[in-house]
This record gives structure tokens, sequence and C-alpha cells, in this order.
């Protein structure tokens, strides 16, 4: 979310952003090479480096890995970065563009095996730290190393609005909503305004520890944020939003809810769960054709097994208020198919 | 004649008398104190755990509460675990008890002269009460691994196992049956019984599954399930499986609580099951001796997001005093227990969120449970025996959790208020309703695995209430499926309806309890009977427990 992979046309301007660091001196043809986008000629020169002198500087490492993942060379990229920790296991750098790189090489189980094979070497590295408690927050949340890794990463990085997130996410995915709530309040203050994709995603789950908290007023405002963020997305993704409609309706500010919901079908028009939604509403307010036909949508984008099999168990409810038993019928035979 | 006299010559010609008025409740805060230490009983649930972890191990100790000596006082019937892999209840410390109520807040065990101690049973589960042969004492069937078994209240203060040519025996061997419920489906006054099979499963087939790294308890998914059995009664202690002709036999469940009302207002009593991993079943009585699985139509057979979860007890009464009732039941940790609020139209709608329960229910694993007003505030409430499966981890043990209905608008957690008893941390299990000590406040008697059971006497808090003891004539004797409705001067209406078969495992008070809170009088008691009588009591009085006999035509 906060770190990409960077798979980029070369630069030093570039490097210099990304990376925070300068080339030295013994790089410079390759750099050259580089700017010029001839990535192989600076594999070439990077590699000659490497061979005279492995020690020297971790930037050729790094340089050597974006210009092979430039060449598609994932593989590549990915040894000369394992090459340049093993040597520099201390360059906090290298680690960053590592655990980038890691996980879009290989499949999460080996990413997590590379990545703490790395720690090992370097078991200050609260970059590491990091990307370790995140693999293992994805994969086995149980894990009982998850907590430790990253919580001494948020310490050790505290503008790091990703490290304090995701301990955050891990307090909340373990009950302890007050240590979530702050944790997630630190790293909104540390995300960038503009980074909306993050304020949606930290906010909705800060919305969602305040409920649990019983502060359903912050847990209001909290869904509020992360919605105004969702709509300035460009790609938006609705799951937030629509968690908000799941709570207002539990709240039982049913008018509310439908406006989230609208606002989601207008941005997110193939989004079948809040299709479903709709639907119920239209239910509840014994519009039971137009329940149907809206729930209709939501089994035409439905996207696996469980959504379509909550579209199916819906409309056998809706068809049979409607007194269309012989439609009810038809959706109760899909479910008892699909138990 | 004075016109008190005239009207109590008015109401016993009506048919029903008070029978006692009880002493008011004090007022305040309401707290539930265990006065179980105060009885010199040995039983405690006991699984049968001895390090090897034996699937029906976690449902242990179920409840019933009954009259069984008609001397006006619910006394107690506990059911206990067995010996694996025997399935055998190899000594004393694991027979089921009956507890008489001495009426002074003790409980005197009269198991032995009951000859209710189930030594000839496997492990037993459910137990369920009622008059089935209409001669004024409650029977008891009881749910087991290994043959059920139906007990004949002699009268005298013993039973007769009488199971041997009723009729009742007719699941296989293998079979878990975890509870039973009696009801009248067919209205020709005779009880019947509906049985909630589980899985089939003996201690040879008996998995062992690791969680966590650890030996634990397998989930019901590894087993096969059952149907739900259904039983007519014929007369004269005799009983008919019509599980296959009823229509039962085409459902697969692997059943736990059972909840018993009309829910579609056509006097018939219809019958819902919740199930463990399996969707709920709701059987609508057609009337013809068949039932339609109506579940899914009426959607109560999936959570709001159309999956099954560990439906575990459950009720079906009227929440929300709108005349219908509703359906309520628990299941574990994380899967949020389910609200469904009766349309009137043929189907319930989620109640769970905007009512509060889900928020509640998130780190609860329950048990029994059941609406009870515990407050006599005219709502009921939500009562839920919690704790997990088994250890697996730092919230494993819980306690009960009470949740207020607050006008019918929302639930509210009051547990924290309700006493250190209430609170107890455990494995709860078994859990039922009823006034132990004719106060008019609800109490509760509640099992924990490997525990002494705690008998909650509530304290009551001065509100004004009313219990209702029917007697059928052309109805069944118990009255079971009369459906009551209370209007106080006020204006305001309440509903029940006569069902002792409440929560997982257990059996309540028979009694239709309403809490009238601040209403001394009831102005009108409109019953409507199962075998169609409309009777209609006016001016009753608060504070009493009133018998009314079915006016006999």
């Amino acid at each position: 979310m906060w770190i990409g992979l960077q798979r980029i046309s070369w630069s030093a301007a570039i490097l210099t952003a990304l990376t925070g660091f300068a080339l030295g001196a013994q790089t410079s043809s390759a750099e050259a090479y580089m700017e010029r986008g001839d990535y192989r000629h600076a594999v070439e020169a990077l590699d000659a480096q490497i061979r005279k002198d492995p020690a020297g500087d971790p930037e050729v490492y790094l340089m050597l890995a974006i210009s092979l993942l430039n060449l598609d060379d994932k593989n590549g990229a990915l040894e000369a970065a394992e090459r340049g920790i093993s040597q520099f296991p201390k360059s906090e750098r290298l680690s960053s563009y590592y655990v980038s790189l890691v996980p879009a090489v290989v499949d999460s189980e080996e990413a997590e095996k590379r990545v703490g094979r790395a720690l090992a070497r370097n078991a200050d590295s609260a970059v590491l730290k990091k990307s370790l408690g995140k693999a293992l927050l994805a994969r086995k949340a149980e894990d009982a190393r998850t907590e430790g890794l990253l919580a001494s990463a948020a310490t050790a990085m505290p503008r790091d609005a990703e490290a304090l997130y995701l301990y955050g996410k891990w307090a909340c995915l373990h009950q302890k909503e007050t240590l979530c709530a702050s944790e997630l309040a630190k790293s909104l203050a540390v995300t960038p305004p503009d980074n909306y994709a993050a304020l949606v995603l930290v906010n909705g789950l800060l919305a969602v520890a305040q409920d649990r908290l019983g502060d359903a007023n912050a847990a209001d405002a909290a869904f509020a944020h992360a919605v105004s963020g969702y709509e300035k997305l460009d790609s938006p993704v609705p799951d937030v939003p629509y968690q908000y409609v799941k709570f207002l309706v539990n709240r039982g500010d049913v008018k509310k809810a439908r406006q989230v919901n609208e606002e989601i079908l207008k941005r997110n028009p193939s989004f079948a769960a809040a299709h479903l939604e709709q639907a119920k509403f239209l239910f509840h307010e014994r519009h039971e054709r137009a329940a149907i036909e809206e729930s209709q949508l939501a089994l035409k984008f439905a996207g696996d097994a469980a959504e379509a099999r909550a579209v199916h168990i819906f409309l056998v409810k809706a068809y049979g208020a409607a007194g269309l038993a012989s439609e009810a019928r038809v959706h109760q035979g899909w479910v008892d198919a699909n138990p | 004649m004075t016109p008190a006299a005239v009207t109590i010559l008015a109401l016993m010609a009506a048919g029903y008398l008070y029978w006692q008025s009880a002493v008011p409740v004090k007022s305040g805060e309401i707290t539930f104190r265990d006065v179980a230490p105060r009885s010199g009983f040995e039983y405690r649930s006991k699984n049968g755990y001895t390090g090897r972890k034996y699937f029906p191990q976690p449902m242990c100790g179920g409840v019933a509460l009954l009259d069984f000596d008609g001397d006006g006082k619910i006394d107690m019937f506990l059911t206990n675990g067995a010996k694996f892999p025997e399935n055998r209840k190899t000594d004393a410390s694991y027979d089921n008890r009956l507890l008489r109520n001495r009426g002074d807040g003790t409980f005197e065990d009269v198991t032995e002269k009951a000859g209710l101690s189930g030594r000839e049973l496997g492990f037993s589960f459910g137990a369920a009460a009622a008059d089935y042969d209409n001669d004024g004492y409650p029977d008891l069937f009881i749910a087991n691994l290994g043959r059920n078994a139906l007990y004949h209240n002699n009268g005298n203060g013993t039973f007769t196992d009488v199971t041997a040519g009723s009729g009742l025996n007719t699941k296989a061997a293998d079979v878990i049956s975890i509870g039973g419920a009696w009801l009248d489906f067919d209205n020709d006054g005779l009880l019947d019984l509906v049985v909630s099979d589980y899985v089939h499963w003996t201690p040879g087939i008996d998995r062992e599954c690791m969680l966590k790294g650890v030996s634990g308890y397998c989930s019901p998914t590894m087993y096969e399930g059952s149907v739900a059995r259904l039983y007519r009664n014929l007369g004269h202690g005799s009983f008919e499986d019509v599980t296959e002709k009823a229509g039962f036999g085409k459902h697969p469940a692997k059943g736990m609580g059972i909840g018993i009302a009309d829910v579609n207002d056509d006097g018939l009593m219809d019958v819902f099951i919740a199930n463990d991993t399996m969707r709920n079943l709701l059987f609508i009585n057609r009337g013809d001796g068949t039932f339609t699985e109506a579940a899914l139509a009426w959607g109560a057979a999936f959570n709001e997001d159309g999956v099954s979860v560990s439906g575990m007890g459950c009720d079906v009464k009227d929440f929300d005093n709108d005349g219908r009732p509703d359906i309520v039941y628990n299941d574990l940790m994380t899967q949020l227990f389910g609200l469904l609020r009766n349309s009137g139209r043929g189907y319930f709608e989620s109640a769970s969120g905007p009512m509060g329960v889900d928020r509640l229910s998130r780190n609860l694993s329950g048990w029994s449970m059941g609406f009870i007003d515990y407050d006599n505030d005219g709502w009921k409430d939500i009562y839920s025996s919690n704790g997990d499966i088994d250890y697996e981890g730092a919230n494993s043990k819980q306690h009960d959790t009470m949740w207020r209905n607050a006008g019918g608008r929302k639930f509210e957690d009051v547990t924290a208020g309700l006493g250190e008893s209430f609170s107890h941390m455990g494995y709860q299990r078994g859990a039922a309703f009823g006034d132990l000590d004719n106060n008019g406040a609800m109490d509760i008697v509640v099992t924990s695995l490997n525990e002494k059971p705690r008998f909650l006497m509530n304290s009551g808090n001065g509100n004004h209430w009313l219990l209702l003891e029917l007697r059928g004539v052309r109805s069944n004797r118990d009255a079971i499926g009369a459906k009551v409705t209370v209007t106080l001067p006020s204006g305001r209406r309440l509903f029940n309806h006569v069902t002792a078969s409440t929560g997982f495992l257990s059996s309540s008070d028979k009694r239709v309890h309403f809490g009238l809170e601040a209403e001394g009088m009831v102005k009108f008691v409109d019953i409507r009977w199962p075998s169609g009588t409309v009777q209609r009591l006016a001016n009753v009085k608060a504070d009493s427990i009133v018998k009314v006999t079915e006016p006999a035509k």
C-alpha cells in the first residue's frame, strides 16, 4: 500500500528520491546507461563493479536489482538484492527495496522464509521486522512472533504509517481494541493527506475498533472519513464504505445507509454486495418486485459462489413474499444444490 | 354481597382462581444470588473427561424445571454425562439428579427415591418435562447417547421408566439425541414430542483432532448428521414415530435447541430447530399431520450473510410485543447470535444488527439461552449461558450474559450489574428459567462443565408481574401452545405462549410469565387454547400466580 514495487525508468534523481541516497562515483558509467534506458549495459557495468569490489557500496546492488527488474528478470533482481543484503545486512535502504521486491517474485510462504533469513542476518532491521510481521499477519495471524515484530517495527519507525497500521491491525485481530485504535490514530497522523487509499483503509479499521469499544460516534466519524477518501479514489474499492453501510443499518440510520450505499453503486456499479443491500432496503419497504430486480443485479455481479449464495437465499424469501412460489423454488433449488 | 366477593365468584366461575398472592419483591436494582451452596446435593456436571477428548463431552448438564410433586414449588432435574469409551454412568457421580424444592431456598436430592438416576442410561443430554398422559403430573423425557428415556411420573414421588413399548425408541443406537420438546402438533389434546438428533457417533468412531497443536474436540462436520424426529402421542403411553410421514425425515439436521411456537398464527404449533454447522430448520405445521420445512423461505435458515453457523440454543417468543413470535439463537464466538423479527408476512427479518445483538455477541460462545423478562418491565430480555467449547485461549471461560430489552428498540448488556454469582466464569451449558420462589421474578438454573450448578435467585425490583398456570381440559393438560394476551389498564398489550422448550438441553417452568412494570392490575387476560377455545378474564390482580382452567364446552 505504502511501498510499491519500484520498476522504473532510470534517473539518478528518481533513485535519490526513492531511496534517499545519492550515487557514488564508481557507478557513474552504469548510471549513464540507466539514464539512457540501456539496462543491459548497465547490468554488465554493475556486475563488473561488484566483481571488482563486492563490499564496496550497497547502492551498486540496488541499481543492479532495478536494472534487472527493468529487463523483466525478476529472479535476477531478487538475487541481486539478496546478494546486496548479505554483503550489507545493515542497509535499511536495500532492505526496503528487498521487502518490496520479494512478494512480487515468490509466493507468500517463500517470501516469508526469505525475509526471515534476511532478518536473521540483521536482527535489528525495523524494515525487515515490519515485512516479516506483515507476511505473518497475512498468512498466520496467530503466529506468536507477529506481535513482537510489528510492535518493534512500529516503535522503531514512528513515522512509518504502514508499520503503525500493521501493528494496529494485529491488535484489532486480537481483540485489543484500545491498542488498535491508538496505533491507527498514530498511523493516520503520519499518512499523507493525499494517500486516499491508505486513509480509507486505516479509517475503516479504526471505525471497527471504535465500534467495538462502544464509541459509535467515533466509529461513525472514522467511517465518514473513510468514505470521504473513497470518493476521491480514481479506482475506488468499496469494501470499507460497504462496512459503513452495515454499521449504519445496525445503528438504525437506514436513511444514511441508503445514501452511502447509493454512492457505492454510483462509483462501483458492479459491486454485488451493494446491490444486495439495496435489495434489502427495498424489501424492507415492502417493494418486493423492485427488491427482486435489484437482487438480480447482485446475482449478475456476484464474484463467487458465496456471494451468489447470499443472493439466492434472499431471492427465496423475496419471491416467496411476492407470492411467486415457483420462482422461489428455483432459487431454493440452487441453494439446496450448493450446500 | 360485596363487590369484591362478586368479583371473586365471577372469577372462579370463569374458571380460574388466585393460587397464591406472593410477597412483593424488593425495589431497586436486580441482582442474582446463587443459593445452590445452601443445599447439600452431590451433583456436579461430569462429562467424563480424563485426558482423551471425546466428541460429545462439551455438551453436558441439561436442566428441566418442573413441579413434579404438585406442591406449587418448582423443582429441578439435572442431566449428567457418562464415562467414555464405555458410555455408561459407572458410578453415582454421573447420575442425573432430581432436586425437590423445599420452599425455603434449599433443594433436597430425591433422585434415588424417584428412580431417576439414569444409571441404566448412557451420556444424558437434554431433558424435557411435560404431562404427556394428562394425569396432572409432569413426566420426563431424557435425550441420550444410546437409548432415549421416557419416565412416567407416578404422582407419589416416584417415576417409572416406560420407554420400552412407548414407541419412542426408534432412533439408531449410534445417534446422539440432544433434546426434546413437547407440543401438541395436531391439537388432539395429547402432547407429542419432537427430538433433536445430532450426529451419528459412538466412542468407537471418535476421531482425534488437533487445534493449534494440541488435542481438541472435533467439529461436528466430521460426523454424519441425522434428522429431527417427531413422535405422535396415540394415548395410553404409546407414541408413533411420524418422522417420515410428517416430513421431518427429508431434512438433514445436526439438531440442538428446539423452539415451539405458532409463527404464522394459524392455531398450529410450528417447530424451529437450531442446527450446528448446518442450516436451521423451520417446520411449518400444515394441520394435516404434515409439515413444510420453510426456514429458507422464512429467512431463518442462515445468518444474514447466507452462512450456516454453529447454532446452539434457541427460543421462539415475541420480544417486540407485536403479537408475533420471533426467534433468537446463539452460536460460537465471532459467528454472532441471530435475532429474527417476525414480519407477520410469512418471513423473518434479521434484527441482530439493529437491535445490538451482533455487537453484543461477537466474543461469546453461547449454549442455552432464551427470552426472559428478568426485570418485569414487560419486555422480554435475552439471557445466554456462555463459555467456549474447551480451553482455546484467553477468552475461553466466559460468564452468562443478560441483555436488557430497552423498549423493543435495542438490547443493552446489563450483565455487570447483576452480581457476582451471575458473572461466574466457566463453561456454562444448560440453563432454564423459572420462578423458584414464586415471587414473580424469574430465576435461572445454570450448569457449568464439571462444576456445581448455580441456582440464580432474582432479587426482583418491585415491578408488578403475573404468572399464569394454565390447565387444559379439551386441550392438553399442560396447555402447551396456548396463546396469552395481557391487556393492561394503560392499553399496553403483552404476548406470550405456553411452552417449556427453551435454550439448549433444557426445559423451563411452563407457567406463563408477564412483567407488568408499574401497572398493578391486568385489565384483560385473553387465552386462545390449543383446542381453539377463546377465554377472557377481566380485572386480574397483579403480583399473583393465577391458575386458569380451560372452559369445558
